[in-house]
């Protein structure tokens, strides 16, 4: 038996989440058509309608906002001197919650990974270079993820800026904070080994 | 380490067996196709979490049953330790000391075994792909930092080698991914050259007094390590940008490294017999107990299948005369009728006949 082609057409729609598969879409889809009323699902709609017409990139930093630029960005008391560079914008986040950090960002919106088709133009690199001809910025922190790509991510972007003065940094891999060396598995041990400072 | 007692569910086609092995040889005797290897196959399971005869792990489960289960109790310096696992459909899950491990990788390591299988003849008849496996394999054991270095280095090979592919086409080539790709790979692939240069220095010596033991010959054997690169990496990258662009691949690099066997300055590969080879290999696996012993403070447990048949008599005894007093062996053989049993004291016997397998004291 086939749903009717509008049930057909919201279960397509709902595949498009990650984690959604074939199962998972139709049960919401039905769950939408037996268990939602007409208002629960105007106000689904109308939550949808507001992200399309609302949330947009910063076309400055490259993070979601509802304004422009985004708050970060328009925060003249922040510290103009320092960009942390992100792959996502939810990696602002984390950092914003340390309260320890006053600068600014920029997110890439991914990473280089020519095996997924995704090259050095496909992010958002070149208004990260616009945005340093000013002279206002001192230090890059490269903060794409420690794994191959967002290594490879760094590596290139500490490679465009070679020739500038800025002063380009890595944060730092090793052990978490308050953790237990003994239960560190080695890889890790040997990159805290490597990146061991002076104190 | 000793392994002490092995159970096995529905594995191949043991619906269910319990082998209780001595410390010193076990000998599996039986015809062909009663399920020698298979006991073998089922300790080599529970070291690597896989086969070496087969890629599908469904293989391994006997039929009509959804899972297969290997179990053994491990003496280590004094300490017993439990090593379970279980193959099904859903996957695997290893456990030590009936604690599950997350990752398959904290698993392996913690059991070590050498094993001699007949298709290890491929080591010297077989491509360089085969010595590359036996390269990664062994160092394995001994330094999960190198299965990890391993591991990235083939995730930026892949890279590396789609971008040179998208380079092809285009006309203002920008090299500078290229150059950051060729540094990743440059930085893995140091540390592997590495252990890949010792770990053949350390065994070629090794093998080569093994191979005058059990051949009773003076042949000196030399194991030689021939990477694709050895030193300024990143120049010799640099010089082949164009060539590696137009094969639209990585043309050099620790993936295509080999290693080569020679006796008395002869390669064994066009020079030897069947029967010499086999010695070399068997020279080879003997190299690795020594080897794992220097490494891990401990004897792996050697698996022979079917070691004997290619072997002379003075061969044959000549290596279980060694065997006696070096580790805990578990040898498959059609007959050992060439054997000088009296002189080995510790071992044990084990008939098997149709996957039932029987002790016995003496072999008539």
């Amino acid at each position: 038996m086939k749903y009717p082609q509008a049930i057909e057409q919201l279960i397509e729609a709902l595949r498009k989440y990650p984690g959604v598969g074939k199962k998972t879409s139709e049960r919401y889809a039905l769950y939408t058509v037996n268990r939602l009323d007409n208002a629960a699902i105007d106000e689904i709609v109308e939550a949808y309608l507001k992200i399309k017409e609302d949330i947009f990139q910063c076309p400055v930093c490259g993070n979601i906002t509802d304004i422009d630029p985004c708050p970060i960005c328009r925060d003249k008391t922040r510290d103009q001197s320092t960009i942390i560079v992100v792959e996502e914008a939810r990696d602002i986040i984390p950092m914003e919650k340390t309260n320890n950090y006053k600068g600014l960002y920029h997110v890439l919106n991914g990473t280089i990974s020519p095996s997924d088709g995704v090259g050095p133009d496909d992010i958002n690199l070149k208004q990260l270079l616009k945005r340093l001809k000013n002279n206002t910025i001192k230090e890059v922190v490269l903060a794409t993820n420690l794994n191959n790509e967002g290594e490879t991510t760094a590596r290139y972007i500490k490679k465009l800026l070679e020739e500038t003065d800025i002063l380009i940094t890595r944060i730092a891999h090793g052990i978490p904070a308050g953790g237990n060396i003994e239960y560190a598995d080695e890889i890790t041990i040997t990159k805290a080994l490597e990146g061991r400072r002076k104190i | 380490m000793i392994l002490k007692e092995l159970n096995i569910n529905n594995f191949r086609n043991y619906p269910n067996q319990k082998l209780i092995l001595h410390k010193g040889i076990n000998f599996f005797i039986g015809d062909n196709a009663q399920g020698k290897t298979n006991i073998l196959e089922s300790i080599y399971v529970l070291a690597f979490t896989k086969s070496y005869r087969t890629t599908n792990d469904s293989n391994l489960i006997k039929k009509s049953s959804d899972f297969a289960k290997i179990n053994a109790l491990i003496n280590l310096n004094d300490s017993e330790l439990e090593l379970d696992i279980v193959l099904s459909k859903a996957g695997k899950k290893a456990k030590y000391n009936q604690i599950e491990l997350e990752r398959l990788s904290e698993y392996i390591g913690k059991l070590n075994v050498v094993m001699f299988a007949p298709e290890d003849l491929d080591l010297v008849k077989g491509n360089p792909r085969n010595r590359r496996q036996f390269l990664d394999l062994e160092i394995g054991q001994i330094s999960s930092e190198y299965l990890y270095n391993l591991k990235q280095y083939r995730n930026i090979l892949k890279q590396r080698n789609q971008l040179l592919k998208s380079l092809q086409n285009k006309k203002e080539r920008d090299y500078m991914l290229l150059d950051v790709l060729t540094d990743q790979l440059v930085d893995y692939q140091k540390p592997i050259i590495e252990k890949r240069t010792h770990f053949i220095k350390e065994i070629s010596d090794l093998a080569s007094q093994h191979y005058k033991k059990i051949s009773s010959t003076t042949n000196n054997l030399t194991i030689t390590y021939t990477p694709s690169l050895v030193t300024n990496l990143r120049d010799k990258y640099e010089e082949k940008y164009r060539y590696d662009i137009l094969k639209g691949t990585t043309t050099s690099g620790i993936h295509r490294d080999d290693i080569s066997f020679e006796l008395d300055g002869f390669d064994v590969k066009s020079h030897s017999s069947q029967g010499e080879q086999r010695t070399l290999i068997l020279a080879v696996k003997l190299a690795l107990v020594d080897f794992i012993y220097q490494h891990k403070n401990t004897y792996p447990v050697l698996l022979l299948d079917d070691v004997l048949s290619e072997l002379d008599e003075t061969r044959q005894n000549n290596l279980i005369n060694y065997l006696k007093n070096a580790t805990q062996t578990l040898i498959t053989t059609t007959n050992i009728s060439e054997i000088n049993l009296e002189e080995i004291e510790t071992y044990k016997l084990f008939k098997i006949n149709q996957g039932s397998i029987e002790e016995s004291d003496t072999y008539e």
